[in-house]
């Protein structure tokens, strides 16, 4: 266990090594934001030496080793349209996308299990062909759109949730349904699956002879062992969660990381976006560690070579 | 096999809607009413059902259908093109990677580890900023990032049949490893990248739509469903339509593609 523990952590700090790597020439490739930054008409001599004060009339490696040593220090440099630092801006947006995607994804989990587990219950029935119903069009809405039809319904109808910004726990409502449908429809369909998967199974047989009540042979026995694919489903749908993030913290002026990369990546303010971009990569590869490690003790007979 | 499509009535409406989703875009010109990018400010923001416009006209009163239709042919445009390019660079990739194994292999290994730690979105909007907006460029960056979700596929399906008698048997009686892969392995693994491929258009449409929808992609005036919505969201209390119709065509054409690509995976596979 150790040691499958160490060398994930191992395997991580180098997929995060290498996208730190990745996030610097990225966005080196795209052109000097010197020009976006100062009036049109600043003369070339101004341009140069605002470039040379920025460092970005060194060599390439020079700015990559400059970059690299403060990077280790934290210090990710200065964003050039709030002039602060960089990581104190993105650190300050995290407990926004940390709220939304929590509430989301602990949401999706909690209505889906059982959801899931009933319509495996009610296969074929009335039941499991709304739940069906409802899992197709909630993967098939782009969740974009669905967070314009939530605010057409819901803000604009109804007049009973607000379209966007965060002032309190009524605003997380409509992000958080924009980012989980899509979810839950997974994680139904994942829990349907495998409780269809288990119910046949020899020890449920044996418990239902033994006597055992059908409550406890359903969340004692299935339940159990049929949540192990949702859970580490879940590791893999982390990277999804945080894109979903990006687009519903968007589309609801949420104040999060997501929405602030996509600004930064608009005005060319790239000491923001490699931070954000950079915690991201990490936020999600240390997931999907957690992940897999809760799934290795939940499942004590599963062991990692 | 279109016997079996008869029998699967999901399969069935999967095609039409592909199909008329393409007629649609193909005749876009004879189809749509108006010029999608011709202004009609006398009769900005009508609603739906107006004289003239059936689906309501935007705020410079350009006529929502006809933009619709035209945003159809980026949409598909970008779709099949960028699957195709990636098809190509994905099945090199992943037929050489699978039979050479060694250091292509691990190489290839990495870069898929590496990308996937980015979110697909993340990567695509500052992979597109980079590259600058427009087009070709939405259709660029969906190949950068998208071939590598095909060469894994490939690769994974080529290591199944790798080891099999038919191929030991090309191998030993002196077929070249070009011929081997090409003629051998190849077509038994045709199936799981059809599969892909119609997995992967549905995929890079939505892709394109949500990049463009961030302000990235597609740029207005040009219409396609992405920016549509963008710039019907500040028209929610005044224009339902504008930000319903292009969204509503994106899921029509999404379930279309997906449901086609559900019904090729399954009668092809029962098929083998």
């Amino acid at each position: 266990m150790v040691e499958f523990v160490a060398r994930r952590v191992l395997q991580m700090a180098i997929t995060v090594l290498l996208a730190v790597v990745v996030v610097f020439f990225l966005l080196y490739l795209s052109g000097d934001p010197v020009m976006l930054f100062l009036p049109m008409d600043t003369s070339n001599e101004e341009l140069e030496s605002f470039r040379e004060m920025l460092g970005f009339n060194d060599p390439i490696y020079v700015q990559f080793g400059r970059f690299m040593a403060r990077a280790v220090r934290g210090d990710f440099g200065t964003s050039l349209t709030y002039d602060e630092s960089a990581f104190a801006i993105v650190a300050s947006r995290i407990p926004a996308t940390l709220m939304l995607m929590g509430t989301a994804l602990s949401g999706a989990v909690l209505l889906a299990i059982p959801v899931g587990v009933l319509a495996a219950l009610r296969r074929g029935k009335f039941f499991d062909q709304i739940a069906r119903l409802i899992t197709v069009a909630g993967l098939a809405m782009p969740n974009f759109w669905l967070g314009l039809m939530l605010i057409l319904v819901f803000s604009v109808r109804l007049h009973i949730l607000p379209t966007g910004g965060y002032q309190g726990a009524r605003y997380v409502i409509l992000p958080a349904l924009t980012l989980g449908v899509a979810l839950f429809s997974r994680f139904v369909r994942l829990a349907r699956s495998s409780m269809l998967d288990v119910l046949p199974a020899d020890y449920i047989r044996t418990a239902r002879a033994k006597g055992v009540g059908e409550a406890s042979v359903l969340f004692k026995h299935a339940l159990r062992n049929a949540s192990s694919p949702v859970i580490s489903y879940i590791g893999l749908e982390v990277g999804r969660i945080l894109g979903g993030a990006v687009i519903a913290e968007t589309v609801f002026y949420w104040p999060g990381v997501g929405r602030l990369v996509v600004e930064s990546l608009l005005r060319r303010d790239f000491a923001i976006v490699r931070v954000g971009v950079l915690l991201m990569a990490i936020g999600y590869t240390l997931s999907s560690l957690l992940v897999d490690i809760v799934y290795v003790l939940l499942n004590p007979q599963i062991t990692y070579e | 096999m279109l016997s079996r499509l008869i029998h699967s009535p999901t399969g069935l409406v999967g095609l039409a809607i592909v199909l008329i989703v393409i007629i649609v875009s193909i005749f876009a010109p004879f189809l749509a009413p108006h010029n999608p990018l011709k202004p009609h400010f006398k009769d900005s923001l009508a609603p739906p059902l107006s004289p003239g416009y059936v689906l309501g006209t935007d705020a410079l009163g350009r006529d929502l259908l006809s933009r619709v239709i035209y945003a159809g042919r980026i949409s598909l445009l970008v779709g099949f093109i960028s699957v195709g390019i990636s098809l190509f660079f994905g099945i090199a990739a992943g037929l050489i990677s699978g039979y050479f194994g060694g250091w292509i292999d691990a190489l290839l290994m990495r870069v898929v580890e590496l990308q996937l730690s980015f979110p697909f979105i993340l990567l695509a909007i500052v992979v597109n900023s980079i590259l600058g907006t427009g087009l070709r460029n939405i259709i660029v960056t969906l190949v950068l990032i998208g071939w590598v979700t095909i060469a894994r596929v490939v690769r994974g399906e080529v290591l199944g049949v790798r080891n099999k008698t038919y191929v030991e048997a090309a191998i030993a009686t002196g077929v070249s490893a070009p011929g081997v892969i090409l003629r051998h392995i190849l077509p038994n693994i045709i199936t799981p990248i059809i599969v892909v491929g119609a997995l992967q258009t549905a995929r890079f449409i939505v892709a394109e739509a949500a990049v463009s929808f961030l302000g990235f992609g597609v740029q207005p005036p040009t219409p396609a469903w992405g920016n549509m919505l963008s710039e019907g969201r500040d028209y929610m209390f005044t224009a339902w339509w504008l930000a319903t119709f292009p969204g509503l065509a994106l899921v029509v054409t999404i379930l279309g593609v997906n449901l086609l690509g559900d019904w090729l995976r399954d009668s092809l596979t029962k098929a083998e």
